[in-house]
Parts: structure tokens; C-alpha cells; sequence
């Protein structure tokens, strides 16, 4: 006696999707600005403990390039302390002028400043 | 359009499953074109993207590496060019989740039915309240029970979830179950709808799905 064939999946026929909701009328949140999201999350984030990242973003500072020429012996000095020591010949430049009263910001006296967060 | 945070304090708690889940059933069922922004450390929202994309599913854009310097923009763009972005955020409180949820007009929160889960989803709920509060806008939230064992519910999990039942908390009806083909489509990158609409695990989808829309369109109303 033959088989009678299975019948076809109806399963697309069995659902039936709602109608799309309206949601037109939700418009960007972007009347607050990006600036006040970021000090409301400050004030927030100040409540809750040290998982929360709460610095503001550095803003690099713009650099100017320099060329300067220095004693050979000077720049030996300089090459054996950036051996040693780590740094650029720029951090132990802005370093002196800092001491001598220039106006350094901290975040710019970093030995490397290719290597950022460093101190 | 609509931007909706999958947020909770607590991590392991279902965030990313339910946040794949409802963008693929907003694009397959609804018709939406959606974002899905994966702010977790983990990346595991962008390795299913990546797998369903092979497998053929469009109109889901899953968008890698959101952290709390580029949320902003990376929402601003998104939603200019999707009908809803859904954000997956990391668990603990974070800068990047204080920012999403500001920005955000729902946030759903993903909860198991254990103590600590829902003492981390009391803590987002404050968090929410603080943010709305401060950005003058509202901002609609609900939890949804995650990993609920189908036909079992423990001492524990009972005295947990009506304790917080009492408090008035908005909960959907639905809950997220523990089933294995919410396990699978991380390795396959195809959700159960696709496997068959009609199966358990695909209505179970839709069912929260269809609540979390109905909590948009009456926030859509109501603006």
C-alpha cells in the first residue's frame, strides 16, 4: 500500500506578526548636550563607586616643532640619560624650562609623551 | 527611531543573549532595520554579528568597540540611519552605561531570579531615576526575568521574584527561559526563529519582543 506524502509545513500560516508600532513620534534624545551627558554622568557616577571611570578625556596639546642645535657634548649627555633613564630629549627640555619658570602644564611633562597616561 | 540599553549592574545575568535576541526578532518579525552596539569588554554581541552576517541575515548592523568615549557618536550615527538601536552595555556601573542610558528611551534590564541580581538591577533602576532626573527626559525601563528553568521554580527563586513583584517595580509578563538553542546560536549565528518560528524558544522571543514594543509605542504616544 503506498504511502501518502507528508503534508507541507504550515508553520508560516500559523503566525501571524502584529502590525509595526508607531514609534515616529520618539524623536533623539539629542537636546541634551554631549557635554552635560558627560557632567551628569560625573555627578552619577560619583554615587557609585570605583568601577566608574569619572576623568574627563585629556585634550592633547598642540605641538610645535623645533629644531634646535645643541653641543655635541650636551647631546651625548643627553642621549646616555634618555639611555638610562627612559624619556625624550623634549621631556628633559620642557623639564629644565619648567624649573626654570616657564609655565609647563603636568600633563605635558610625561617622559614619553607617545605613551599617554604615563608620568 | 528609538535607542534601547540593555543594562544591569550585574554581569552574567542574560544581557547579551537578550539584547542579540531582540534586535534579530526586530529585523526577522518587524521589518526594523536595527543597530546593535556592543559595549561589552567581551565582544561576544560582535562575534555572533559576525557569524550571522555569514549566514546570510541582513538588515543588522552590529557595530564593535563601543566604549565611553565613542558612545555618543556612534549613537548619533546609528540612529540616523536605523529605526532602533539596541545597546548591549557591560555589567558594573560604568561611564560608558551612565551615558547610553541617558541618551537611551528604554532600558530594559535583564535579571535573574537570585538575590544578588536583583539587588545590581535595583541599583541600574536608581541609576536610571538619577539620569532621567538630570537630563529631563523620560526615560521608560522594565526587567525582564532571565534564564528561567521551564517547569521548575525554586524556594529561592519564588521569594526573590515576588519580593520584587511587591515593590512595583515594572516587569514584563514574559520571561527569558533557559533553553540550549539560546546557547547554539552563539556558535551557529542563527537564532531559533530562523530555525522555525513556531518553535518554543522563538515565541518566547516574541513575546518579549512584542512587550518591549508596546512600552515604545506608548512612550512614542505619549511624546
Amino acid at each position: 500500500m503506498a504511502t501518502k506524502p507528508e503534508l507541507p509545513s504550515i508553520d508560516d500560516e500559523l503566525v501571524q506578526s502584529r502590525p509595526r508600532p508607531n514609534l515616529s513620534k520618539l524623536r533623539p534624545r539629542d537636546d541634551l548636550s554631549d557635554s552635560a551627558v558627560e557632567a551628569n554622568t560625573r555627578a552619577i557616577g560619583e554615587q557609585w563607586g570605583a568601577s566608574t571611570r569619572l576623568t574627563v578625556p585629556e585634550e592633547e596639546t598642540p605641538l610645535s616643532s623645533v629644531r634646535l642645535d645643541l653641543p655635541e657634548y650636551v647631546d651625548r649627555q643627553l642621549k646616555l640619560k634618555i639611555a638610562q633613564d627612559g624619556g625624550s630629549k623634549a621631556y628633559y627640555i620642557l623639564r629644565a624650562l619648567a624649573k626654570d619658570g616657564f609655565e609647563v602644564n603636568e600633563k605635558d611633562l610625561r617622559l614619553d609623551r607617545r605613551k599617554r597616561g604615563q608620568k | 527611531m528609538a535607542i534601547l540599553s540593555i543594562a544591569s549592574a550585574k554581569g552574567g545575568c542574560g544581557k547579551t543573549t537578550t539584547a542579540i535576541l531582540l534586535s534579530v526578532e526586530l529585523v526577522l518579525n518587524h521589518g526594523y532595520r536595527v543597530a546593535l552596539l556592543d559595549g561589552d569588554l567581551n565582544q561576544h554581541a560582535s562575534a555572533f554579528g559576525t557569524k550571522a552576517k555569514k549566514a546570510g541575515l541582513k538588515g543588522l548592523d552590529v557595530v564593535p568597540d563601543i566604549n565611553d568615549v565613542n558612545v555618543l557618536t556612534a549613537l548619533r550615527k546609528c540612529e540616523a540611519e536605523n529605526d532602533l538601536v539596541l545597546i548591549d552595555l557591560p555589567g558594573g556601573t560604568s561611564t560608558l552605561a551612565l551615558k547610553a542610558i541617558q541618551r537611551s528611551h528604554f532600558v530594559l534590564i535583564p535579571t535573574q531570579a537570585s538575590l544578588p541580581d536583583v539587588r545590581d538591577a535595583s541599583k541600574t533602576i536608581i541609576q536610571i531615576d538619577d539620569a532621567q532626573e538630570l537630563a529631563r527626559a523620560p526615560i521608560g525601563r522594565a526587567i525582564v526575568w532571565t534564564r528561567i528553568l521551564p517547569g521548575f521554580e525554586s524556594r529561592s527563586a519564588r521569594k526573590v521574584r515576588m519580593g520584587l513583584e511587591g515593590q512595583g517595580t515594572q516587569i514584563l509578563s514574559a520571561a527569558l527561559m533557559e533553553r540550549a538553542a539560546y546557547r547554539e546560536m552563539h556558535i551557529t549565528g542563527i537564532v531559533p526563529r530562523q530555525e522555525a518560528a513556531t518553535n518554543a524558544a522563538a515565541q518566547n522571543v516574541e513575546a518579549i519582543t512584542n512587550e518591549v514594543l508596546a512600552h515604545l509605542e506608548k512612550l512614542s504616544e505619549a511624546a
